[in-house]
């Protein structure tokens, strides 16, 4: 098929999604009955029924439902995204901050899983069905099945005992304020044990990626005029199971990229990581409803444009799909 | 081969890292001597949230604490519960009542070094008194207040239209404001959009940061500080997500002090060298509502009517065993108790020391359930009237506390015949559903402590019985309600006591709560690093936090 | 004995042939197998109640004790054993797992038959609806659909909840991959056939084309039920299940929650999370195997071939090895 229609489709079902996103955000938080006044000042403040009665007011929450849905979603365009009630902020401002904080790990996760995983899927590809082959696609599985919560626990547990790596969040107290080309050393301290966790639990896809890659391109018979032509196993490996592997790892990294962002929920809750995952998880627990929306639409705008970014590059890679 | 000892290896590894998990005592904090070119830091950890600096709008009570480091009032609660002069040197109240005469102390200066006249102060409650919408959260403290004028540069002096009981506690919240700050604030939604970050105040710590996103908040030490300098150069806190995580850092050596140590892991916080705990009573208290509030009174009432009868409450309170509820919830950290009004209070004033708790006695509860008529049936369960005792036992999920304290408890009933079901619910929900709606049968939950009995008593009046209100268990008792009206304007303390006792004996005797104890307060810090801490095992009488101004402005540094 | 009873028992013996020689299969399914003994004889295997205080001659509850002490698996903050917790919670995890594996499976299954078999805009439809779905971040969407079902305070419970919004998430593969199926076969001529004689849609789907899928249904369940003890045990841990009923997923929260760490109680967090991967694991092997097993050969319909259109009571062709089943 042409290239512009594959991508013309994909951007009309991108758009789609988010439409159906921003409908289900606005209607799901405006209709439930949540209560940010008690959310907020809980069961001790002596502040008066009127003063109650004026906070409602104030967080907006008396007016009819369908007058809101236009003017909030003019409002979310412009980036204005709602007062937290909790942190009585801007949504805006404080996803940004942390969304840096995500990016980072998720960064740096990704570039340690992919590296790893091609090279340990090169290996065990080229060692079929050796012990080490055997071993990677045993720990792939178990990894799999393993709570990515649970793995990161363990490895707080582990390195902070063993290597006496920080226990949780982004930076020392001390550090806090300070700016980053102070305190990159301490930031990194804080990065290892999120980075590893996140690293070991996505190194099996690639892995397999990589491996399967690799046991194709060894069957193939281009393998044999390549030895013929007097190229080594090696040689050979590089030049083509790296480029037909390459399609769908870059699928992949686009995709995950997305979704490690929501799911780092888990990483950045377990090592008290100041990032966009974390910040869900609390608004959640708080019930800071703007929050709480203004974070969803912000994940799942991420992770739509993510896909169709990877849409896109898929397009321009996959032979199937032709040039216009 | 390897293959099949490879998953073995695998566990075995984890089961070892996981071994050599943190062990009491082998593992020193870390020490770092504080070098004289820098300045000295109490560095406090906790798990709370400050939501905003500027106590026109502040919500949480942690905020309270920073406006006790960085702001005065006339009066402050002191460290054993009673009210020491802060602003004030003296004050005096008329025989009346209606008149109360503050003295102001000399040399009291605001953080720029301005003097502080009774001008600004008798402004400051003004503004707040004036102002019910704006200052929402502190206007309830001026109720009653007719005029507050300066009559000198050193006199404050408040008339009142009727007498009031709690007065020092009253004033106690009334900080003196910066006129310049707040003056131009003109309407309510000015008011508290403002951030107040450059907080400008009179207290022994002024503001340096406030960073609201990390949970930071840094406050200097104000060398002008009218009752002695502090002994240290700057306060940091620092907030936390996660116990564990704040607890780990305290032993990392990471922050000095904590301001509340899980009673899950106090032990191991008091094993770890140079370290010193502090387990104080405080005012707290958790409890178990029952429904009280009839159909006749509010329709959505879906309470069981058994507990509408007082037999089953006193029943229920003997099958009770609150020490054991201490022992395995609160790990010991806390004491069994009865009354609302919390033993510490005002250092033992307020509460009725003459009445005694219902012991825990299931076959006493036996035999009151059997004489009032409730019949065990074939499956153990009691019933009067075609209706099993079959209560709901609803609790706030997020409390590990109310989880373990309802398994207990359920226990019990089901030795003397009640089925109670835990039901772990959302707290908002419980909210909706309790106060002036009436939908549950038992709810566990908890109040924190307020210094003055005032408000935990005003919880129990009939027309907190609404929705917004305060009073979730339903009593109504018209007597309690003038006993509350004559305590707030009894200015006699003695007087005062008196009542209060009075409607402590009706409390216990109607017990719309049975209290189940007052848990402890907490708290840890580094004796290596700090020292001149309050002696609280010489002294029990204390209940001051290590993070209120009192403390933190006598602690030193060690060497 | 019927056609259909002995054509069944072959097949039965040709799949546990196969089956039986597949390592990982076995592995799979024993480690399932315990896993669903543990549950099934819990009362039995836990030796105490999970909410029962173990407790010292002065009646102090033993906390944090190590395993072996006073129980196999050592206590928790409040003194419960754990290992009965454990054995208890298996109930929890494998019910909620299965159950919404099994809701999963069946929106997915039909969905993906309607669309399969009906194609046009049912198919584009269900299309379309799936990649939306897939797009969607799933934590961040399950937490806010728990915490807004909670909110609304109708009295179902935290795991019914757990099951209907992970079951009304995780259809989609299934739907993809039974769809799929349904068009090939639809491309048979079978269908046509069937058809042509006048067999209602219904009849076509629930007699033809059902039987040829599940298999694949069935293999495909076991890999989500696999995928939902994971999500379930995600979602206990960030606290939205039901701390009256712990599931694995719960315990592992109460022990980040309850200091364990600092206090080094590896007991409380070391056992459940292997449970989840004991589990988890027999499920994916198990659930591998059987779709190599089950999927590729989509038995030969009575109805292919170049047999006549018969009346019902003409025997089936020794050439047929599907079941006979009648107009």
């Amino acid at each position: 098929m042409e290239r512009r229609d594959y991508i013309i489709r994909k951007l009309f079902m991108a758009v789609l999604t988010l439409a159906v996103v921003v409908v289900v955000d606005f209607y799901l938080f405006r209709v439930l009955p949540g209560d940010p006044v008690r959310a907020v000042i809980g069961r001790n403040v002596r502040i008066s029924r009127e003063a109650q009665e004026n906070l409602r007011v104030q967080f907006g929450l008396d007016k009819p439902l369908h007058e809101q849905f236009f003017a909030t979603l003019g409002q979310w365009a412009q980036g204005n995204l709602g007062i937290s009630w909790s942190l009585r902020q801007p949504v805006s401002e404080v996803l940004l901050a942390k969304l840096l904080n995500s990016l980072l790990l998720v960064i740096l996760g990704q570039t340690f899983s992919i590296v790893l995983g091609i090279a340990l899927g090169l290996f065990a590809g080229w060692k079929r069905k050796t012990a080490v082959d055997v071993g990677a696609l045993a720990f792939s599985l178990t990894m799999w099945a393993t709570p990515t919560f649970w793995l990161g626990i363990i490895l707080l547990v582990a390195g902070s005992s063993w290597l006496g790596l920080p226990t949780g969040g982004t930076l020392s107290p001390q550090n806090i304020n300070k700016p980053l080309w102070e305190v990159w050393p301490d930031l990194a301290l804080h990065l290892i044990l999120p980075t590893l966790t996140f690293t070991i639990v996505y190194l099996g896809e690639y892995m397999l990626i990589m491996r399967s890659s690799v046991l194709e391109v060894l069957s193939e018979d281009y393998i044999l005029t390549a030895k013929a032509k007097g190229m080594t196993h090696w040689q050979v490996l590089r030049r083509h199971a790296l480029k037909n592997a390459m399609l769908p790892i870059v699928t992949l990294v686009a995709l995950n990229l997305g979704f490690t962002v929501a799911g780092a929920i888990y990483i950045e809750t377990v090592f008290s990581y100041d990032g966009l995952g974390k910040l869900f998880q609390t608004a959640l627990e708080k019930q800071d409803f703007p929050l709480l929306q203004g974070a969803f639409l912000l994940l799942a705008v991420s992770v739509i444009t993510a896909n169709f970014i990877a849409d896109v590059v898929y397009s321009y890679l996959d032979p199937r799909v032709k040039a216009t | 081969m390897l293959k099949k000892i490879l998953p073995a290896l695998v566990s075995f590894a984890l089961v070892l890292a996981a071994c050599a998990g943190p062990a009491t005592g082998t593992q020193a904090p870390a020490t770092t001597a504080p070098e004289s070119t820098e300045p000295v830091v109490a560095r406090i950890g906790w798990a709370s949230d400050v939501d905003t600096i500027n106590p026109a709008y502040a919500f949480l009570a942690t905020s309270y604490v920073i406006f006790d480091l960085t702001y005065s009032s006339l009066v402050k609660e002191g460290p054993d519960g009673k009210y020491y002069g802060d602003l004030a040197q003296s004050w005096t109240h008329s025989d009346d009542g209606l008149t109360w005469t503050f003295t102001l102390k000399d040399n009291i200066k605001w953080h720029n070094g301005t003097a502080l006249t009774a001008e600004d102060v008798a402004w400051s409650i003004n503004e707040i008194k004036n102002d019910p919408e704006g200052w929402a959260t502190l206007v309830n403290y001026t109720n009653g207040f007719a005029e507050v004028t300066a009559p000198d540069a050193k006199t404050v002096e408040i008339k009142l239209e009727y007498p009031i009981g709690n007065m020092e506690y009253r004033v106690s919240f009334l900080y003196a404001l910066w006129r310049a700050d707040y003056e131009p604030l003109d309407t309510t939604e000015a008011l508290q959009n403002f951030t107040n970050e450059n907080l400008m105040g009179t207290g022994a710590f002024k503001i340096n940061t406030f960073d609201k996103e990390q949970g930071v908040i840094i406050l200097d030490a104000n060398p002008d500080f009218y009752d002695g300098a502090p002994n240290i150069d700057q306060v940091l806190f620092q907030r936390f997500d996660n116990d564990d995580a704040m607890v780990q850092a305290f032993r990392a050596g990471d922050i000095d002090i904590l301001y509340t140590v899980p009673s899950s892991a106090f032990e191991t916080v008091k094993g770890l060298p140079n370290t010193t705990v502090v387990q104080a009573p405080s005012r707290s208290f958790d409890e178990l509502i029952i429904n009280v509030a009839p159909p006749e009174r509010v329709e959505t009432s879906t309470g069981h009517p058994a507990l509408r009868d007082p037999e089953v409450r006193k029943a229920l309170a003997h099958a009770i065993n609150k020490q054991d509820l201490v022992d395995v919830t609160l790990q010991g950290l806390g004491k069994p108790g009865w009354s609302i009004v919390a033993p510490v209070l005002g250092g033992g004033f307020w509460h009725n020391k003459s009445l005694t708790d219902y012991e825990f006695n299931p076959d006493r509860a036996n035999e009151i359930l059997d004489a009032a008529g409730y019949a065990k049936g074939a499956d153990g369960i009691r019933e009067k009237d075609g209706r099993a005792l079959e209560f709901r036992l609803q609790f706030d999920a997020d409390s590990a506390e109310y989880a373990r304290n309802a398994d207990l408890i359920a226990d019990w009933l089901e030795a003397v015949g009640i089925r109670a079901t835990p039901e772990a619910m959302d707290s908002d929900t419980l909210i909706a559903n309790t106060t002036g709606v009436g939908d549950f049968d038992l709810v566990i939950w908890g109040w924190g402590g307020d210094p003055d009995p005032d408000f935990i008593l005003s919880i129990m009046l009939c027309d907190q019985f609404v929705v917004g209100g305060w009073s979730d268990s339903g009593y109504c008792n018209p007597d309690y309600d003038q006993w509350y009206l004559d305590q707030q304007q009894a200015v006699d303390p003695a007087q005062r006591q008196t009542i209060i006792n009075q409607m402590q004996e009706a409390l216990l005797r109607d017990l719309p709560y049975i209290v189940l104890y007052n848990y402890d307060s907490l708290e840890a810090y580094r004796s290596d690093r700090f020292t001149n801490f309050p002696n609280y095992i010489a002294n029990p009488s204390l209940t001051v936090s290590l993070v209120s101004s009192f403390v933190l402005r006598e602690i030193e540094p060690v060497n | 004995m019927s056609e259909r009873w002995l054509l069944f028992k072959r097949s039965a013996g040709e799949f546990w042939n196969t089956f039986r020689r597949n390592r990982p299969g076995l592995l799979g399914a024993f480690l399932l197998l315990t896993a669903l003994a543990l549950a099934v004889f819990a009362p039995v295997l836990a030796g105490r109640d999970p909410s029962e205080t173990i407790r010292d001659a002065d009646g102090r509850p033993f906390t944090f004790a190590s395993p072996a002490e006073h129980a196999p698996l050592g206590t928790d903050d409040a003194g419960h054993d754990i290992w009965a917790q454990l054995v208890y919670g298996a109930r929890i995890s494998l019910a909620v797992g299965f159950l919404a594996g099994f809701l999963s499976m069946f929106i997915g299954s039909l969905l993906g038959i309607l669309a399969g078999y009906f194609g046009g805009w049912t198919d584009t439809l269900l299309m379309r609806l799936t990649d939306i779905l897939l797009v969607i971040p799933d934590v961040p969407l399950m937490l806010i659909l728990v915490a807004s079902v909670r909110q609304l305070n109708l009295g179902i419970s935290p795991l019914v909840i757990m099951i209907g919004v992970i079951g009304l998430l995780y259809w989609t593969s299934t739907a993809r991959l039974i769809r799929s199926q349904v068009l090939t076969l639809k491309e048979r001529q079978f269908v046509a056939r069937a058809r042509a004689i006048g067999a209602g849609h219904g009849h076509i789907i629930l007699k033809h084309i059902i039987p040829q899928v599940l298999p694949l249904i069935v293999a495909n369940t076991v890999l989500i039920v696999s995928t939902a003890i994971l999500v379930e045990s995600g979602l206990a841990f960030l606290g939205l299940g039901d701390p009256t009923q712990p599931s694995w997923g719960t315990m592992i929260n109460f022990a980040f929650s309850r200091s364990a760490i600092s206090n080094g109680a590896w007991w409380f967090y070391l056992p459940p999370g292997l449970a989840i991967v004991w589990v988890s694991l027999g499920c994916v092997l198990l659930g591998n195997v059987l779709e190599e097993i089950l999927n590729p050969r989509l038995t030969a319909h009575h109805l292919e071939g170049d047999e006549k259109m018969v009346a019902r009571q003409e025997a089936p062709s020794a050439e047929a090895s599907s079941a006979s089943s009648h107009l």
